[in-house]
């Protein structure tokens, strides 16, 4: 998130789409209520009415997987209405860019031009902007690339920026935002209401509402989770929700924002640690085989013309140095070439279950995670992990993963799989930082001892790595150097210490002979160097715990941080806990102030250009002091760039880095009820294991009901958890189905009754909840059904237990982030 | 006598069940530990009531609305309201109930218990359970303990700038939107009273039913609350009585104190005009028919008719003895 | 050489006996529950105790009686019988004299009486009602706390119903002992009917139930002769 939960307060409308947050994120209540109570709009749209609907002044119903066509809709109403944020959009965007004159998007086909037949995927070149001149690198004095011609530094040419053409005047028809605007005219409220489902006169209050927040002096903020996400068009979900905030002016504002609400922390810290395929910590990139085959490859291509990622080989070599320290040198490319490289096959979540079923995958360990209850279509995953020689699952609780074998669908005569299971403490057992939705870093510290022989992650890794380099030394193996060559220090008094860690990822600068007790720490990534004088492991967290004269001792350091004070309320606390990056609490904050540098409203100001220098609320996220060479600083005026994390330094509209789309456009789930209205394509082409036989695809004729599975406030993802606390399971002691009471009629169910749930996948049986929170909606015309499933149960765990409702899901998903399409798909119901 | 008060906002609660959840841990009350031994509710509401471990619950009710979408979807706290008046306390036999003079919530010495179960029939809100095999009562403490401790207390090791207030009940501390809150009870009521007339006025989705609960009824109660649909929806009484019952029971120990005295007395004063009374030996000759007084041989009775078979009450056998009894 | 005459059976005193005493102690139990400061006094698990058996008494108190009645229908029609016999001018005169006689029995006489006399007629039977009314209350009050969950207002009712009876219980309960204990000087030696062996002297007999102790005399078959104790 680009600001935190507690902004929701400044907002002057809320609009919940894609999440149910006061259930499952029930501390995000408090804010979005403060902010009612400030006389605030709060909006849900979602396909049930929840208990966020409940205590929202506005909801407004959808069909599941319908996203992109209700903010379609809305972004085409504000356009014609006029609502939207002129001033804000013209300076801070790539509004006024120039689109290549060859991208299309042809409604009859439904595909945007540049579509590669043989290798199915898109040339994105023709989404790109038309270039008006080219800059060479500066890398002269005071130039953003000085630091390339500084000793130690690898060799890489940067790249030249190629300066778009624009039109201050939006004349221009392939001027992005006309480009945006024309995509978006086939949205009309009407056609969007029959792919939807509901009625004009709700959509137009809610866009009517939601579209005020235009105004120069009004901010809106859009909730979201994996309502959004969990579609195979789920980053497009995002970004066109972005594209709203952009069109209002709702980003870099307190109280506005695109808000992914995470549940626990481990979502922002994995994405942050990059605990996925194809990330690098600190969202950089792991290196591939096509791409990235030696380091100068990875610097020139990952490497922006402009903006702050110029200094991206700053934050990557630094991250080598602490990979291999003292064996990282210059000569040898500072280890890159240990790295393991990224080939052509794909090991996201849903290929690994592919792979393990054509025995590629031979062992597995699951690590804090439960896929054998948890993934989509968890039937055929299961079977998949039922091949694998052995398995190692490290939790806290006996999860269904850990005891695959004993789900009611397989026989465990017939598995030879070998588990191991590892028992991690809780939290509360061990110390170490979290990071939570806000970017916030705080440190835990450990109340109670690990319960028996539980030990901590970092403990077991620890374990691990140290007999892995012993049998390297003693044995040998393939390519040791990647293995010997690793720094492994952080120990004090020989046992793993997270704090000698949270240095690590503060960084610091490189001494051969240094330890933990004299390194000197950074309290900035802007010390970071490209030569390998530094050594940082994550560099978006430089400066959280950078305090070297209390090194041990987290509480003086910037993440032990818990002052309440707020001198601006509007709930910065700035010496609460660490933000990263650099303690900002909000990104993008230039954009909190028009083009000349005032706050769109002064009750919002965050920086202002009081005409000679900024006033700051929060730390500055754009170049708003400049460092002569002889080291003397001056202030920057106002300038459109209040985007330093794109190479333009503007927002874009449309855009050329998504594999699937330049702007999003509706394609129906890949198990719809209905027709795509609104254009010629039913699904996007780029839907990713769409083709794989373990999908096997329900047909609406025979599964006409859509579903779309959730979570409840009581439970918590698999259940593994919360299944685990009687209060809990008292609190929430059966799974169920939402149904409408029409539907209900239609089958003869009664609430209460338990009802058999059905496709080609899998077949649960729940209990049913018959319910007028949930209405039949009319898609095209036709009478659509729309059930829900929470999906909390599995076989494991001694108070309560029930079907695997994630065995109906299918495993298709999203090209950009892997994710599977859970919230969107086709069942049939029946009273059991 | 200071008046504190739980306010709770139907309006804000977003039925999360923190608060049910968190009162289960602060003091302790188990729940089942079968497996799938929980009674399935069929319902969001889990469990359907008030139980021998359980003093609070989210009470869900669905109701049609005006609109194309959606229901209105009441969420009421079920538990202890801690009237002013509480009828448990006054009926309950062993002071195990009483009012607490720092707070004015019914407090429960569950010590002082004796399983007499008078409070549940005394209840208007059908309130107390019991526990455990001397059925103890169970019910909401107000987690008087917490708030006597109370205070802010650090939560952290750290820098002890960290405050927090420990000093409400633990459903309060619990309750992510800010739907419950403590406090004096005028404040909360002030709270109250804004909240309605906000709701009342909204401009979007007014609540022309919204009222403040708990000020009016039973002359006012500790729990003091912001309903936004009727109050019916909320698994409350819309007019709660204590049965008057209640008072007649009251009366019951000073009345009967006052007759068993009244009696003793009474008989105290016969017992003094009876001392030294003595009875003379009598006796009956069958024969004769004559019964005489064996100390003086006079005769006492003597039948007037031929002596006939015992039971022949119904004769006019007047034969009056001169005397009977003794000097 | 004392005349005798047997007027309760060895069933009647068991019955009456073990009801009394059953009355007293749950008079005593149940004051526990009915007076906050003594029950004060003991820890609750005492209490609570002190409850449990005041229900192990109750039941004793109802069955004793009860299993008596079906054992022996006829005692209980002879019972009813006298209990409901109709009133004579004895009886009136009894009655009038009841409360003078009290207070003043060596001055006031009382009329001849039959088997039961008419106070007692009154008094015991107010008893009886007394007895039905703290059963069936009692029995709804255990049942309602500890099977089932009745009606909270059904439950109050029968707690005053209880309350009510245990009133009666005291007046009537008390004044019946004074008499049937014998503390009240005429009535000396009243107790051994009940308690001892069922027996009443010729003499007593003649005092308290005149009509009837002739009649028995008449009879002669439940008269016994004892020798006179040195």
């Amino acid at each position: 998130m680009t600001g935190h939960w507690n902004d929701f307060k400044n907002a002057d409308v809320l609009i919940t789409c894609g999440s149910n947050n006061v259930e499952n994120h029930p501390e995000s209540a408090r804010w979005v209520q403060a902010a009612r109570d400030k006389g605030a709009i709060s909006i849900v749209v979602d396909p049930r009415y929840t208990r966020t609907a409940a205590v929202a002044d506005v909801y407004c119903p959808l069909r599941p997987g319908t996203d992109i066509a209700f903010w379609g809709g809305m972004i085409n109403y504000i356009i014609q209405h006029d609502m939207w944020q002129k001033e804000y959009v013209i300076t801070y965007t790539n509004a006024t860019y120039l689109i290549d004159p060859a991208y299309e998007f042809n409604v009859e086909t439904g595909m945007f031009t540049g579509w590669d037949e043989e290798h199915q995927k898109y040339v994105t070149t023709s989404w790109g902007y038309q270039t008006a001149e080219t800059v060479a690198p500066n890398t002269g004095a005071g130039g953003a690339f000085a630091y390339a011609l500084r000793p130690g530094t690898p060799a890489f040419t940067p790249p030249d920026k190629l300066v778009p053409k624009r039109d201050m005047t939006l004349q221009d028809p392939q001027c992005s935002f006309n480009v945006f605007k024309r995509h978006y005219e086939r949205y009309d409220l009407e056609t969007v209401c029959k792919v939807c489902g509901m009625d004009s006169q709700t959509l137009e209050q809610v866009y009517r509402l939601y579209g005020q927040s235009g105004a120069r002096d009004k901010v809106g903020a859009i909730l979201y989770a994996l309502g959004q996400t969990q579609h195979h068009y789920g980053s497009q979900n995002t970004r066109i929700m972005t594209l709203v905030q952009l069109l209002l002016g709702n980003v870099g504002v307190p109280g506005g924002s695109v808000n992914a609400l995470r549940g626990e922390p481990n979502v922002q810290g994995a994405t942050d640690m990059a605990m996925l395929v194809y990330d690098f910590p600190g969202y950089l990139k792991w290196p591939t085989a096509a791409s990235h085959a030696t380091l100068r490859e990875w610097l020139e291509h990952e490497t922006y013309s402009d903006g702050y990622y110029t200094n991206k080989p700053k934050f990557f070599i630094s991250a080598l140095k602490e990979w291999y320290g003292e064996h990282a040198t210059v000569e040898n490319d500072y280890g890159y070439d240990w790295l393991p490289k990224i080939g052509s096959l794909d090991f996201t979540t849903m290929s690994t279950f592919e792979h393990m079923d054509s025995g590629l995958i031979k062992a597995y360990f699951l690590w804090g995670m439960n896929p054998a209850n948890s993934t989509a279509n968890t039937k055929f995953a299961r079977q998949a992990m039922s091949k694998l020689e052995w398995l190692v699952v490290v939790d806290w609780v006996e999860t269904e993963s850990a005891c695959f074998w004993k789900a009611p669908d397989l026989n465990p005569a017939e598995i030879q799989t070998e588990v191991y299971y590892l028992p991690a403490a809780l939290i509360y057992e061990k110390m170490g930082s979290i990071v939570n939705s806000g970017r916030w870093l705080q440190w835990r510290y450990k109340a109670v001892e690990p319960a028996d022989l539980a030990k901590p992650d970092y403990e077991i890794c620890d374990l691990l790595w140290k007999e892995i380099v012993r049998l390297y030394s003693t044995e040998g193996g393939r390519c040791p150097e990647a293995i010997l060559n690793v720094k492994w220090d952080y120990h004090r008094d020989g046992v793993i210490d997270p704090r000698c860690v949270a240095m690590a990822l503060n960084g610091y600068k490189w001494d051969n002979a240094g330890s933990w007790e004299t390194r000197e720490l950074l309290s900035t990534f802007g010390d970071l160097g490209a030569d390998g004088t530094t050594a940082c492991a994550t560099w978006i967290y430089s400066g959280f715990y950078a305090n070297g004269s209390a090194r041990f001792d987290p509480s003086q350091q910037k993440v032990g941080g818990r002052s309440l004070e707020d001198k601006t309320g509007l709930g910065l606390y700035p010496g609460w806990a660490y933000a990263w990056p650099l303690n900002r609490r909000i990104l993008y904050n230039r954009a909190s102030a028009d083009a000349a540098g005032k706050p769109w409203n002064p009750e919002r100001a965050v920086v202002e250009w009081t005409g000679s220098e900024w006033a700051t609320n929060d730390v500055p996220d754009f170049a708003f002091q400049s460092r002569a060479a002889d080291g003397t600083v001056s202030w920057i005026p106002p300038n459109d760039r209040a985007f330093m994390m794109t190479w333009e330094q503007n927002a874009r509209f449309v855009c050329s880095t998504m594999k699937d789309m330049p702007l999003p456009e509706h394609y129906e789930p890949f198990e719809s009820p209905a027709d795509n209205l609104l254009n010629g394509r039913q699904n996007s082409p780029c839907i990713m294991f769409a083709d794989h036989p373990s999908v096997k695809r329900s047909d609406p004729a025979e599964y006409p009901i859509a579903v779309t599975t959730y979570s409840v406030v009581e439970m918590w993802q698999t259940g593994a958890q919360t299944r685990g606390c009687p209060a809990l399971v008292e609190s929430r002691p059966e799974q169920f189905i939402e149904m409408s009471v029409e539907l209900a009629e239609e089958k003869n169910i009664s609430n209460g009754d338990t009802v058999r749930v059905w496709n080609n996948r899998g077949d649960v049986k729940l209990t049913a909840f018959v319910t007028r929170r949930i209405k039949p909606l009319k898609v095209n015309g036709e009478l659509c059904h729309v059930v829900g499933m929470i999906h909390h149960w599995g076989w494991a765990g001694s108070f309560s237990t029930g079907d695997t409702v994630n065995d109906l899901a299918p495993n298709v998903g999203d090209p950009n982030s892997f994710i599977p399409e859970f919230k969107a798909f086709l069942v049939n119901v029946e009273k059991a | 006598m200071a008046d504190y008060a739980i306010f709770f906002d139907s309006s804000k609660c977003t039925a999360c069940k923190g608060c049910q959840v968190a009162c289960k841990c602060w003091n302790q009350l188990p729940s089942p530990l079968g497996l799938n031994a929980n009674k399935p509710t069929h319902s969001y509401q889990s469990p359907l009531d008030l139980n021998g471990d359980t003093r609070i619950i989210i009470h869900f009710e669905e109701n049609d609305n005006d609109k194309l979408w959606g229901v209105n979807w009441s969420f009421g706290r079920r538990s202890c309201m801690h009237c002013y008046d509480p009828a448990c306390a006054s009926v309950c036999p062993s002071g195990a109930l009483a009012v607490d003079g720092e707070t004015g919530f019914v407090r429960v010495s569950e010590s002082k218990c004796i399983g007499c179960k008078y409070c549940k029939s005394a209840c208007p809100f059908d309130v107390p359970r019991y526990h455990g095999a001397q059925s103890k009562i169970n019910k909401c403490t107000g987690c008087l303990d917490r708030i006597a401790n109370g205070g802010p207390v650090s939560i952290n090791g750290g820098t002890g700038q960290t405050q927090a207030q420990f000093s409400v009940p633990a459903c309060v501390h619990s309750c992510p939107p800010g739907a419950l809150k403590f406090g004096p009870r005028d404040e909360m009521l002030r709270l109250a009273h804004e909240r309605v007339a906000y709701l009342k006025a909204h401009e979007i989705d007014p609540s022309p039913h919204a009222s403040v609960y708990g000020e009016d009824q039973l002359n006012g109660t500790h729990v003091v609350m912001v309903l936004k649909y009727p109050v019916e929806t909320y698994g409350l009484p819309a007019n709660p009585q204590v049965n008057p019952l209640t008072g007649l029971l009251g009366l019951m120990k000073p009345l009967t104190g006052l007759a068993a005295a009244a009696t003793v007395a009474g008989l105290g004063i016969s017992f003094l005009t009876g001392l030294g009374y003595k009875r003379d030996k009598m006796h009956y000759d069958e024969k004769k028919h004559e019964q005489v007084d064996l100390d003086t041989g006079e005769v006492l009775w003597r039948s007037d008719a031929v002596p006939g078979p015992a039971g022949d009450e119904d004769g006019e056998k007047d034969a009056r003895p001169a005397k009977k009894g003794g000097k | 050489m004392t005349r005798y005459i047997k007027r309760h059976t060895l069933q009647t005193r068991i019955t009456h006996d073990v009801t009394v005493i059953a009355c007293i102690l749950l008079a005593i139990s149940g004051l526990f529950v009915f007076v906050p400061a003594l029950n004060n006094l003991l820890p609750s698990s005492a209490t609570f105790a002190i409850r449990m058996a005041h229900r192990v008494l109750g039941i004793v108190f109802i069955a004793v009686p009860l299993i008596s009645a079906i054992l022996a229908p006829k005692g209980v029609k002879h019972l009813l019988s006298n209990y409901f016999a109709r009133w004579d001018k004895d009886d009136v005169t009894f009655i009038k004299r009841f409360l003078p006689y009290m207070l003043g029995p060596k001055r006031v006489h009382m009329p001849d009486q039959h088997e039961v006399k008419s106070g007692q007629r009154l008094a015991d039977g107010v008893l009886f009602l007394a007895g039905f009314l703290i059963a069936i209350s009692g029995v709804f009050l255990l049942v309602g706390t500890t099977f089932v969950t009745l009606d909270a207002g059904l439950m109050l009712f029968m707690r005053l119903a209880h309350d009510v009876a245990f009133v009666l219980f005291a007046v009537f309960g008390i004044a019946h002992i004074y008499l049937g204990a014998g503390v009240f000087q005429p009535y000396r030696r009243m107790g051994k009917t009940m308690f001892g062996n069922g027996m009443i002297s010729e003499s007593d007999a003649l005092y308290h139930w005149g009509h009837w102790a002739r009649e028995t005399i008449e009879k002669g078959d439940k008269v016994v002769e004892v020798e006179d104790k040195k």
